[in-house]
Protein backbone atom coordinates (compact mmCIF):
# COMPACT_ATOMS: atom_id res chain seq x y z
CA UNK A 1 0.00 0.00 0.00
CA UNK A 2 2.90 2.71 1.13
CA UNK A 3 4.94 1.18 -1.49
CA UNK A 4 2.57 1.62 -4.37
CA UNK A 5 1.86 5.46 -3.48
CA UNK A 6 5.35 5.69 -3.04
CA UNK A 7 6.02 4.62 -6.74
CA UNK A 8 3.04 7.08 -7.53
CA UNK A 9 4.74 10.24 -5.95
CA UNK A 10 8.09 8.39 -7.23
CA UNK A 11 6.26 8.81 -10.79
CA UNK A 12 4.57 11.67 -10.55
CA UNK A 13 7.86 13.50 -9.99
CA UNK A 14 9.67 12.09 -12.64
CA UNK A 15 6.76 12.73 -14.98
CA UNK A 16 6.57 17.03 -13.78
CA UNK A 17 10.69 16.86 -14.17
CA UNK A 18 10.28 15.52 -17.23
CA UNK A 19 8.12 18.02 -18.60
CA UNK A 20 10.18 21.28 -17.65
CA UNK A 21 13.75 19.28 -16.64
CA UNK A 22 14.51 22.83 -14.60
CA UNK A 23 15.90 20.68 -11.85
CA UNK A 24 17.97 18.58 -14.20
CA UNK A 25 19.07 21.18 -15.98
CA UNK A 26 20.22 23.27 -13.58
CA UNK A 27 22.16 20.48 -12.08
CA UNK A 28 24.30 19.37 -14.57
CA UNK A 29 24.55 22.74 -15.70
CA UNK A 30 26.21 23.70 -12.12
CA UNK A 31 28.08 20.12 -12.38
CA UNK A 32 29.30 20.71 -15.42
CA UNK A 33 30.99 24.46 -14.88
CA UNK A 34 32.27 23.08 -11.44
CA UNK A 35 33.88 20.77 -13.30
CA UNK A 36 35.63 23.14 -15.80
CA UNK A 37 36.41 25.14 -13.27
CA UNK A 38 38.44 22.20 -11.24
CA UNK A 39 39.55 20.75 -14.47
CA UNK A 40 41.30 24.30 -15.74
CA UNK A 41 42.60 25.28 -12.30
CA UNK A 42 43.81 21.96 -11.00
CA UNK A 43 44.23 19.95 -13.76
CA UNK A 44 45.54 16.27 -14.06
CA UNK A 45 49.07 17.33 -14.20
CA UNK A 46 49.56 20.18 -11.79
CA UNK A 47 49.52 17.53 -8.72
CA UNK A 48 52.25 15.56 -7.31
CA UNK A 49 51.74 11.56 -7.67
CA UNK A 50 51.71 11.30 -4.02
CA UNK A 51 48.53 14.03 -3.94
CA UNK A 52 46.56 13.38 -6.21
CA UNK A 53 44.34 10.36 -4.53
CA UNK A 54 43.83 12.66 -1.73
CA UNK A 55 42.77 16.09 -3.53
CA UNK A 56 40.91 14.55 -6.44
CA UNK A 57 38.91 12.68 -3.75
CA UNK A 58 38.12 15.92 -1.88
CA UNK A 59 37.29 17.94 -5.32
CA UNK A 60 35.16 14.91 -6.90
CA UNK A 61 32.94 15.01 -3.60
CA UNK A 62 32.82 18.61 -3.41
CA UNK A 63 31.43 18.73 -6.86
CA UNK A 64 29.01 15.96 -5.35
CA UNK A 65 27.84 17.65 -2.64
CA UNK A 66 27.25 21.29 -3.94
CA UNK A 67 25.43 20.38 -6.78
CA UNK A 68 23.46 18.06 -4.20
CA UNK A 69 22.38 21.29 -2.21
CA UNK A 70 21.98 23.27 -5.72
CA UNK A 71 18.99 20.84 -6.81
CA UNK A 72 17.79 18.35 -3.88
CA UNK A 73 16.03 21.25 -2.22
CA UNK A 74 13.12 21.52 -4.83
CA UNK A 75 11.49 18.02 -3.81
CA UNK A 76 9.08 20.16 -1.45
CA UNK A 77 9.91 23.74 -1.98
CA UNK A 78 8.07 23.06 -5.54
CA UNK A 79 5.00 21.50 -3.76
CA UNK A 80 4.69 24.05 -1.32
CA UNK A 81 5.21 27.07 -3.81
CA UNK A 82 2.60 25.76 -6.06
CA UNK A 83 0.68 24.76 -3.76
CA UNK A 84 0.28 21.05 -4.92
CA UNK A 85 1.32 20.09 -1.15
CA UNK A 86 -2.14 19.94 0.34
CA UNK A 87 -3.22 17.62 -2.50
CA UNK A 88 -0.37 15.05 -2.06
CA UNK A 89 -0.75 15.61 1.82
CA UNK A 90 -4.81 14.29 1.25
CA UNK A 91 -3.62 11.96 -1.22
CA UNK A 92 -0.87 9.93 0.00
CA UNK A 93 0.26 8.61 3.67
CA UNK A 94 3.12 10.81 4.92
CA UNK A 95 5.68 7.77 4.89
CA UNK A 96 5.07 6.96 1.15
CA UNK A 97 5.41 10.85 0.48
CA UNK A 98 9.11 10.41 1.93
CA UNK A 99 9.83 7.80 -0.24
CA UNK A 100 8.37 8.80 -3.03
CA UNK A 101 10.92 12.03 -2.78
CA UNK A 102 13.73 10.08 -1.57
CA UNK A 103 13.52 7.98 -4.52
CA UNK A 104 13.25 10.87 -6.76
CA UNK A 105 16.15 12.89 -5.45
CA UNK A 106 18.16 9.62 -5.38
CA UNK A 107 17.32 9.35 -9.34
CA UNK A 108 18.25 13.06 -9.47
CA UNK A 109 21.85 13.01 -7.96
CA UNK A 110 22.58 9.62 -9.87
CA UNK A 111 21.87 10.86 -13.16
CA UNK A 112 24.20 13.70 -12.16
CA UNK A 113 26.75 11.29 -10.72
CA UNK A 114 26.43 9.51 -13.83
CA UNK A 115 27.66 12.59 -15.44
CA UNK A 116 29.86 14.06 -13.07
CA UNK A 117 31.89 11.25 -11.86
CA UNK A 118 33.04 9.75 -15.44
CA UNK A 119 34.03 13.13 -16.73
CA UNK A 120 35.96 13.75 -13.34
CA UNK A 121 37.85 10.84 -13.48
CA UNK A 122 39.01 11.88 -17.30
CA UNK A 123 39.62 15.20 -16.64
CA UNK A 124 41.63 14.69 -14.11
CA UNK A 125 42.79 11.69 -15.25
CA UNK A 126 42.23 10.27 -12.00
CA UNK A 127 42.90 6.24 -11.84
CA UNK A 128 40.68 3.90 -9.63
CA UNK A 129 42.38 1.36 -8.24
CA UNK A 130 39.77 -1.01 -6.80
CA UNK A 131 36.14 -0.04 -8.56
CA UNK A 132 33.97 -2.08 -6.76
CA UNK A 133 34.53 -0.16 -3.68
CA UNK A 134 34.65 3.09 -5.80
CA UNK A 135 30.77 2.29 -7.05
CA UNK A 136 29.94 1.18 -3.44
CA UNK A 137 31.09 4.18 -2.05
CA UNK A 138 29.05 6.55 -4.42
CA UNK A 139 26.18 4.45 -3.82
CA UNK A 140 26.06 4.63 -0.70
CA UNK A 141 27.37 8.39 -0.37
CA UNK A 142 24.47 8.97 -2.95
CA UNK A 143 21.70 7.44 -0.21
CA UNK A 144 23.53 9.35 2.16
CA UNK A 145 23.20 12.83 0.38
CA UNK A 146 19.68 11.57 -0.60
CA UNK A 147 18.22 11.21 2.42
CA UNK A 148 19.59 13.81 4.34
CA UNK A 149 18.99 16.41 1.55
CA UNK A 150 15.38 15.15 1.65
CA UNK A 151 14.33 15.54 4.90
CA UNK A 152 16.04 18.90 5.32
CA UNK A 153 14.32 19.96 2.62
CA UNK A 154 10.80 18.83 4.07
CA UNK A 155 11.87 20.84 6.78
CA UNK A 156 12.90 24.36 5.13
CA UNK A 157 9.97 24.31 2.56
CA UNK A 158 8.13 24.95 5.77
CA UNK A 159 10.02 28.63 6.28
CA UNK A 160 10.43 31.54 4.94
CA UNK A 161 14.15 31.31 3.92
CA UNK A 162 14.24 28.42 2.17
CA UNK A 163 17.05 28.06 -0.02
CA UNK A 164 19.50 29.56 2.59
CA UNK A 165 18.72 27.96 5.18
CA UNK A 166 18.84 24.41 3.55
CA UNK A 167 22.57 24.51 2.67
CA UNK A 168 23.14 25.99 6.57
CA UNK A 169 21.67 22.85 7.68
CA UNK A 170 22.12 20.44 5.75
CA UNK A 171 25.93 20.65 5.65
CA UNK A 172 26.39 20.30 9.41
CA UNK A 173 24.56 16.25 8.73
CA UNK A 174 26.31 15.70 6.12
CA UNK A 175 30.06 16.14 7.27
CA UNK A 176 30.45 12.32 8.69
CA UNK A 177 29.24 10.98 5.68
CA UNK A 178 31.14 13.39 3.44
CA UNK A 179 34.54 12.65 5.79
CA UNK A 180 34.11 8.93 4.73
CA UNK A 181 33.16 9.09 1.63
CA UNK A 182 36.36 11.21 0.77
CA UNK A 183 38.42 8.69 3.05
CA UNK A 184 36.59 5.73 1.22
CA UNK A 185 37.33 7.01 -2.56
CA UNK A 186 40.63 7.78 -1.56
CA UNK A 187 41.47 4.40 -0.26
CA UNK A 188 39.59 3.08 -3.67
CA UNK A 189 41.91 5.22 -5.36
CA UNK A 190 45.07 3.53 -4.24
CA UNK A 191 44.67 -0.03 -2.58
CA UNK A 192 43.09 -2.22 -4.84
CA UNK A 193 42.64 -4.49 -2.14
CA UNK A 194 39.01 -4.40 -1.04
CA UNK A 195 39.14 -5.07 2.66
CA UNK A 196 41.02 -1.58 3.34
CA UNK A 197 38.33 0.41 2.02
CA UNK A 198 35.29 -1.45 4.31
CA UNK A 199 35.64 0.96 7.32
CA UNK A 200 33.96 3.63 4.89
CA UNK A 201 31.31 1.44 3.19
CA UNK A 202 30.35 0.00 6.56
CA UNK A 203 30.03 3.85 8.27
CA UNK A 204 28.45 4.80 4.80
CA UNK A 205 25.90 2.32 5.15
CA UNK A 206 25.33 2.95 9.14
CA UNK A 207 24.75 6.65 8.17
CA UNK A 208 22.13 5.98 5.34
CA UNK A 209 20.62 3.52 7.68
CA UNK A 210 19.91 6.00 10.36
CA UNK A 211 19.12 8.75 8.86
CA UNK A 212 16.30 7.03 6.40
CA UNK A 213 15.18 5.51 10.11
CA UNK A 214 15.04 8.82 11.81
CA UNK A 215 13.91 10.34 8.60
CA UNK A 216 10.61 8.47 8.87
CA UNK A 217 9.85 8.77 12.41
CA UNK A 218 10.25 12.37 12.12
CA UNK A 219 8.50 13.16 9.43
CA UNK A 220 5.18 12.95 10.32
CA UNK A 221 5.36 15.97 12.42
CA UNK A 222 7.11 17.56 9.61
CA UNK A 223 4.98 16.79 6.63
CA UNK A 224 1.86 17.80 8.98
CA UNK A 225 2.80 21.06 10.14
CA UNK B 1 9.09 29.69 40.64
CA UNK B 2 12.53 30.15 42.55
CA UNK B 3 15.24 28.89 40.66
CA UNK B 4 17.63 28.24 43.72
CA UNK B 5 17.30 29.04 47.17
CA UNK B 6 19.58 31.56 48.99
CA UNK B 7 21.48 28.85 50.48
CA UNK B 8 22.00 26.82 47.05
CA UNK B 9 23.37 29.82 45.65
CA UNK B 10 25.97 30.63 48.81
CA UNK B 11 26.88 26.67 48.50
CA UNK B 12 27.30 26.89 44.91
CA UNK B 13 29.49 29.95 45.06
CA UNK B 14 31.78 28.55 48.01
CA UNK B 15 32.29 25.13 46.69
CA UNK B 16 33.36 27.24 43.25
CA UNK B 17 36.37 28.91 45.33
CA UNK B 18 37.17 25.57 46.99
CA UNK B 19 37.52 23.96 43.66
CA UNK B 20 39.38 26.56 42.63
CA UNK B 21 41.32 26.55 45.87
CA UNK B 22 41.77 22.29 45.17
CA UNK B 23 42.80 22.42 41.79
CA UNK B 24 45.30 25.37 42.17
CA UNK B 25 47.07 24.47 45.47
CA UNK B 26 45.21 21.23 46.54
CA UNK B 27 45.73 18.55 43.81
CA UNK B 28 48.86 17.82 43.02
CA UNK B 29 50.25 18.01 39.36
CA UNK B 30 50.15 14.19 37.26
CA UNK B 31 52.63 12.71 35.74
CA UNK B 32 52.63 12.53 31.90
CA UNK B 33 51.10 16.00 32.29
CA UNK B 34 53.45 18.98 31.04
CA UNK B 35 54.05 21.11 33.85
CA UNK B 36 50.94 22.12 35.41
CA UNK B 37 48.89 21.58 32.54
CA UNK B 38 46.60 18.32 34.20
CA UNK B 39 45.08 21.49 36.01
CA UNK B 40 43.78 22.33 32.78
CA UNK B 41 41.77 18.95 33.46
CA UNK B 42 39.19 20.35 36.44
CA UNK B 43 38.19 22.36 34.33
CA UNK B 44 37.86 21.62 30.66
CA UNK B 45 36.19 18.27 31.09
CA UNK B 46 33.03 19.25 32.88
CA UNK B 47 32.54 21.98 30.09
CA UNK B 48 32.34 19.02 27.68
CA UNK B 49 30.33 16.91 29.91
CA UNK B 50 27.66 19.36 30.43
CA UNK B 51 27.57 19.76 26.72
CA UNK B 52 27.18 16.43 26.52
CA UNK B 53 24.36 16.51 29.28
CA UNK B 54 22.93 20.03 27.73
CA UNK B 55 22.61 18.11 24.21
CA UNK B 56 20.84 15.24 25.49
CA UNK B 57 18.43 17.18 27.48
CA UNK B 58 17.77 19.82 23.87
CA UNK B 59 17.07 15.95 22.78
CA UNK B 60 14.95 14.90 25.49
CA UNK B 61 12.77 17.83 25.19
CA UNK B 62 12.33 17.99 21.56
CA UNK B 63 11.12 14.49 21.59
CA UNK B 64 8.77 15.46 24.17
CA UNK B 65 7.24 18.69 22.41
CA UNK B 66 6.56 16.32 19.59
CA UNK B 67 4.86 14.00 21.90
CA UNK B 68 2.50 16.54 24.07
CA UNK B 69 2.38 19.93 22.11
CA UNK B 70 3.35 21.73 24.82
CA UNK B 71 4.89 24.99 24.11
CA UNK B 72 7.28 25.00 27.22
CA UNK B 73 9.11 22.08 26.21
CA UNK B 74 10.06 23.82 22.92
CA UNK B 75 11.35 26.20 25.50
CA UNK B 76 13.30 24.27 27.17
CA UNK B 77 15.17 22.43 24.39
CA UNK B 78 15.99 25.46 22.96
CA UNK B 79 17.58 26.63 26.56
CA UNK B 80 19.39 23.19 26.32
CA UNK B 81 20.50 23.89 22.94
CA UNK B 82 21.87 27.40 23.72
CA UNK B 83 23.52 26.31 26.82
CA UNK B 84 25.44 23.18 25.45
CA UNK B 85 26.30 25.47 22.46
CA UNK B 86 28.18 27.65 25.22
CA UNK B 87 29.82 24.83 26.95
CA UNK B 88 30.49 23.15 23.79
CA UNK B 89 32.46 26.60 22.86
CA UNK B 90 34.12 26.49 26.36
CA UNK B 91 35.03 22.91 25.83
CA UNK B 92 36.92 23.56 22.62
CA UNK B 93 38.71 26.64 23.57
CA UNK B 94 39.73 24.91 26.77
CA UNK B 95 40.90 21.90 24.54
CA UNK B 96 42.71 23.63 22.19
CA UNK B 97 44.68 25.57 25.32
CA UNK B 98 45.20 22.11 26.72
CA UNK B 99 46.46 20.96 22.69
CA UNK B 100 48.59 23.66 22.88
CA UNK B 101 50.53 22.76 26.33
CA UNK B 102 50.69 19.26 25.79
CA UNK B 103 51.37 18.81 21.67
CA UNK B 104 52.65 22.57 21.12
CA UNK B 105 49.65 23.56 18.55
CA UNK B 106 46.23 24.64 19.17
CA UNK B 107 44.60 22.81 16.33
CA UNK B 108 45.67 19.01 15.03
CA UNK B 109 42.24 17.70 14.15
CA UNK B 110 42.86 15.45 17.02
CA UNK B 111 39.16 13.15 16.24
CA UNK B 112 37.78 15.14 19.17
CA UNK B 113 38.62 18.19 17.78
CA UNK B 114 37.43 17.33 14.72
CA UNK B 115 33.79 16.14 16.40
CA UNK B 116 33.18 18.67 18.74
CA UNK B 117 33.38 21.31 16.22
CA UNK B 118 30.99 19.51 14.66
CA UNK B 119 28.83 19.61 16.96
CA UNK B 120 29.05 23.12 17.22
CA UNK B 121 28.10 23.78 13.52
CA UNK B 122 24.61 21.65 14.05
CA UNK B 123 23.62 23.25 17.13
CA UNK B 124 24.48 26.42 15.44
CA UNK B 125 22.18 25.56 12.65
CA UNK B 126 19.49 24.27 14.91
CA UNK B 127 19.37 27.61 16.38
CA UNK B 128 19.80 29.20 13.06
CA UNK B 129 16.82 27.45 12.03
CA UNK B 130 14.96 29.00 14.87
CA UNK B 131 15.97 32.41 14.05
CA UNK B 132 14.28 31.91 10.50
CA UNK B 133 10.90 31.12 12.02
CA UNK B 134 8.56 33.49 12.83
CA UNK B 135 5.20 31.19 14.08
CA UNK B 136 6.37 29.87 18.03
CA UNK B 137 4.27 26.61 17.12
CA UNK B 138 5.93 25.75 13.19
CA UNK B 139 8.92 26.99 14.81
CA UNK B 140 8.77 24.35 17.85
CA UNK B 141 7.96 21.61 15.57
CA UNK B 142 10.38 21.88 13.08
CA UNK B 143 13.23 22.87 15.17
CA UNK B 144 12.20 19.28 17.23
CA UNK B 145 12.52 17.39 14.14
CA UNK B 146 15.91 18.46 13.63
CA UNK B 147 16.91 18.43 16.61
CA UNK B 148 15.94 14.82 16.65
CA UNK B 149 17.59 14.13 13.53
CA UNK B 150 20.97 16.01 14.23
CA UNK B 151 21.10 14.37 17.57
CA UNK B 152 20.94 10.61 15.46
CA UNK B 153 24.51 11.67 13.51
CA UNK B 154 26.13 12.54 17.10
CA UNK B 155 27.00 9.12 17.76
CA UNK B 156 28.94 9.21 13.96
CA UNK B 157 30.62 12.39 15.49
CA UNK B 158 31.20 10.35 18.60
CA UNK B 159 32.53 7.47 17.49
CA UNK B 160 32.83 6.81 13.98
CA UNK B 161 34.85 10.12 12.51
CA UNK B 162 37.01 9.92 15.08
CA UNK B 163 37.92 5.96 14.49
CA UNK B 164 38.48 6.83 10.77
CA UNK B 165 40.75 9.83 11.70
CA UNK B 166 42.52 7.71 13.92
CA UNK B 167 44.56 6.32 11.28
CA UNK B 168 46.12 9.29 10.40
CA UNK B 169 47.10 10.42 14.10
CA UNK B 170 49.97 9.28 16.18
CA UNK B 171 48.80 7.09 19.02
CA UNK B 172 49.79 9.52 21.91
CA UNK B 173 46.99 12.36 20.96
CA UNK B 174 44.12 9.97 21.52
CA UNK B 175 45.65 7.85 24.34
CA UNK B 176 47.37 10.50 26.17
CA UNK B 177 43.98 12.36 26.89
CA UNK B 178 41.61 9.51 27.13
CA UNK B 179 43.00 6.93 29.69
CA UNK B 180 44.18 9.18 32.63
CA UNK B 181 45.18 7.34 35.50
CA UNK B 182 44.06 9.70 38.62
CA UNK B 183 45.91 9.64 41.65
CA UNK B 184 43.32 10.13 44.81
CA UNK B 185 43.74 13.51 45.07
CA UNK B 186 43.28 14.62 41.63
CA UNK B 187 40.62 12.54 41.41
CA UNK B 188 38.58 13.94 44.72
CA UNK B 189 38.67 17.53 43.26
CA UNK B 190 38.15 16.27 39.55
CA UNK B 191 34.78 14.73 40.89
CA UNK B 192 34.04 17.47 42.91
CA UNK B 193 34.32 19.71 40.09
CA UNK B 194 32.11 17.91 37.64
CA UNK B 195 29.52 18.12 40.48
CA UNK B 196 29.89 21.96 41.04
CA UNK B 197 29.86 22.75 37.33
CA UNK B 198 26.78 20.18 36.67
CA UNK B 199 25.12 22.37 39.62
CA UNK B 200 26.15 25.60 38.19
CA UNK B 201 24.61 24.56 34.74
CA UNK B 202 21.52 23.61 36.46
CA UNK B 203 20.81 26.97 37.98
CA UNK B 204 22.09 28.78 34.30
CA UNK B 205 19.56 26.53 32.62
CA UNK B 206 17.12 27.20 35.52
CA UNK B 207 17.14 30.65 34.98
CA UNK B 208 17.47 30.14 30.93
CA UNK B 209 14.47 28.54 31.12
CA UNK B 210 12.90 30.90 33.54
CA UNK B 211 14.17 34.02 31.25
CA UNK B 212 12.40 32.44 28.47
CA UNK B 213 9.25 32.35 29.92
CA UNK B 214 8.69 35.79 31.33
CA UNK B 215 10.09 37.20 27.78
CA UNK B 216 7.13 34.54 26.36
CA UNK B 217 4.57 35.93 28.38
CA UNK B 218 5.29 39.51 28.10
CA UNK B 219 5.35 38.87 24.38
CA UNK B 220 1.80 37.60 24.55
CA UNK B 221 0.93 40.28 27.17
CA UNK B 222 2.13 43.03 24.23
CA UNK B 223 -0.09 41.58 21.81
CA UNK B 224 -2.95 41.08 23.66
CA UNK B 225 -2.78 44.72 24.31
CA UNK B 226 -2.23 45.50 20.70
CA UNK B 227 -5.00 43.73 20.20
CA UNK B 228 -7.32 45.40 22.57
CA UNK C 1 54.06 9.33 26.31
CA UNK C 2 54.41 12.50 24.57
CA UNK C 3 57.77 11.18 23.18
CA UNK C 4 58.09 14.55 20.65
CA UNK C 5 57.29 16.99 23.57
CA UNK C 6 60.34 18.31 24.55
CA UNK C 7 61.75 17.73 27.79
CA UNK C 8 62.86 21.30 28.75
CA UNK C 9 59.02 21.98 28.71
CA UNK C 10 58.34 20.33 32.19
CA UNK C 11 60.48 23.11 34.05
CA UNK C 12 58.16 25.47 32.71
CA UNK C 13 54.80 25.60 34.93
CA UNK C 14 52.17 26.04 31.83
CA UNK C 15 50.23 27.44 34.82
CA UNK C 16 49.68 31.02 32.44
CA UNK C 17 47.51 28.34 30.35
CA UNK C 18 45.75 27.00 33.33
CA UNK C 19 44.92 30.40 34.30
CA UNK C 20 43.88 31.31 30.38
CA UNK C 21 41.30 28.23 30.60
CA UNK C 22 39.91 29.97 33.96
CA UNK C 23 39.42 33.31 32.81
CA UNK C 24 37.91 32.10 28.88
CA UNK C 25 35.28 29.96 31.08
CA UNK C 26 34.51 32.54 33.69
CA UNK C 27 34.16 35.09 30.88
CA UNK C 28 32.14 32.86 28.63
CA UNK C 29 29.58 31.91 31.77
CA UNK C 30 29.49 36.02 32.54
CA UNK C 31 28.45 36.60 28.79
CA UNK C 32 25.95 34.71 28.78
CA UNK C 33 24.43 35.86 32.34
CA UNK C 34 24.74 39.43 30.71
CA UNK C 35 22.98 38.32 27.38
CA UNK C 36 20.74 36.66 29.34
CA UNK C 37 19.77 40.13 31.22
CA UNK C 38 19.55 42.15 28.15
CA UNK C 39 16.83 39.56 26.74
CA UNK C 40 14.65 40.13 29.63
CA UNK C 41 15.16 43.73 29.93
CA UNK C 42 14.50 44.73 26.18
CA UNK C 43 11.66 42.25 26.71
CA UNK C 44 10.75 44.26 29.14
CA UNK C 45 11.46 47.95 27.47
CA UNK C 46 9.21 46.90 24.86
CA UNK C 47 6.65 46.11 26.87
CA UNK C 48 5.87 49.30 28.93
CA UNK C 49 4.98 51.92 26.39
CA UNK C 50 1.86 49.58 25.57
CA UNK C 51 1.32 48.75 29.45
CA UNK C 52 1.67 52.20 30.90
CA UNK C 53 0.83 50.55 34.95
Amino acid sequence: MILRAAAAVFVKDLRTEWRTRVALNALLLFAFSVLILVGYAVGPTRLSLEDRPVVNSVLLWIVLFFSAMTGLSRAFVNEEETGTASALRLSAPPAAVFLGKLLSNLALLGVVMAFVVPLFLALMSFGIAAPGLFLAILVFGAIGLASASTFIAAIVAKTAAKGALFAVLATPLLLPPLVAAVTGTRVAATEPDLAAGLDAVRLLFAFDGIMITASFLLFDAVWRE
Amino acid sequence: MKVFGTLGRVVLGVGMAVILWGAFLYAHPAESFVGESSRIVFFHVPMAWIAALAFLLAAGHSALYLKTRQIERDDAAASAARLGILFCFLATVTGSIFAKVMWNSYWNWDPRETSIVLLLLVYGAYLGLRQAIEEPERRATLSAAYALVAFATVPFLMFAVPRMYASLHPDTVINARGKVEMSPDIKLVFFTSMTAFTALFAWMYALDVEATRLVRRLEERAAGGNAA
Amino acid sequence: MTPDAPTAAVSHGALFYVAAVNIIIWAGLFAYLVHLDRKVRSAMSRQTPEDPS
